[in-house]
């Protein structure tokens, strides 16, 4: 049995633009609030971002949650929104479903899932037509053991 | 390059002054959030014709130093309050974003840090 994580967990309402950033700011903040390395601190904010990002835009909505353990950071994203038909392809960058209203806004670049691909150590997507997305991120920490500052003066 | 730098760029007018001792280590220019999500790295300055409240949410995330409007597209009043709440430098410049980032490029600021 491994030690329990440090798990936090965010709803993200669909539709709401002006939330976007919302739960993955407060998951920064817990993050460098728990002494998580700036640069894994940096690529989790991304992931969670992006998820957060599709989970407005594309899903009505969903869940994320995010486990610390001592080693990692897991991030599960889920929806019960329309899905995603042919997963590889919604995997390529430029690749986006958004309209042209949204995509005015910024939005709908195509590059969030790779974004999230770049900046995790493994992402597995799962996705059925009409029932809604899964996904799963892992960012590791750094293998070798953190020194010990040493004391200065 | 200081955040109180950039106030005084010709034509720029400063909307929220945000930390002005603050450091810029560079700039990075584009109006889709997700690139900048990936392009961004800490402490550059943003040059987009962007003006809404995601703005600020990309920027604190990736934590740029400030935000400039280019063309002279003015922030809605979201932006200024978040952007305000953050200590976040917002300026509007009536230039194009090629000629923004032409003159920031020309005071020594690169696309990478
Ligand atoms: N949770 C989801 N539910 C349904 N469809 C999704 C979901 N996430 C992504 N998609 C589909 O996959 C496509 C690609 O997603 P991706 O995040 O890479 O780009 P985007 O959201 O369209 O644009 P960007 O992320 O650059 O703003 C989307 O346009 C959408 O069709
Ligand atoms: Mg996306």
């Amino acid at each position: 049995m491994g030690p329990q994580p440090y798990v936090e967990r965010y709803v993200v309402q669909g539709g709401v633009f002006d939330a976007i950033g919302e739960a993955s700011t407060q998951l920064k903040s817990v993050l460098k609030m728990l002494g998580i390395p700036s640069d894994i601190t940096r690529r989790a904010t991304v992931v969670a971002y992006e998820a957060e990002m599709n989970l407005v835009i594309h899903a009505g909505g969903g869940e994320i949650t995010a486990s610390v353990f001592p080693d990692r950071l897991e991030l599960f994203v889920r929806d019960e929104g329309p899905g995603i038909p042919d997963i590889p392809l919604a995997m390529k960058e430029g690749y986006s479903t958004a309209t042209d209203e949204i995509r005015e806004m910024g939005f709908g670049a195509g590059m969030g899932l790779p974004n999230m691909k770049r900046n995790s150590d493994s992402l597995d997507v799962r996705s059925e037509v009409g029932k809604g997305t899964s996904l799963f991120a892992v960012i590791r920490f750094p293998s070798d053991p953190v020194q010990q500052p040493v004391k200065e003066g | 390059m200081k955040i109180s730098d950039l106030s005084e760029f010709p034509e720029l007018e400063v909307i929220v002054r945000g930390v002005p001792e603050r450091d810029v280590t560079g700039g990075v220019t584009g109006d889709l959030l997700s690139c900048i999500m990936a392009e961004a790295a800490p402490g550059m300055v943003w040059v987009t014709i962007q003006v809404h409240l995601n703005v600020a949410a990309v920027a604190v995330l990736r934590e740029v130093s400030g935000i400039i409007l280019a063309s002279g597209r003015r922030p809605n009043e979201d932006l200024i309050e978040k952007c305000r709440e953050e200590s976040l430098f917002l300026g509007v410049c009536a230039s194009s974003a090629f000629d923004v980032c032409a003159q920031l490029h020309a005071r020594g600021l690169r696309g990478s840090v």
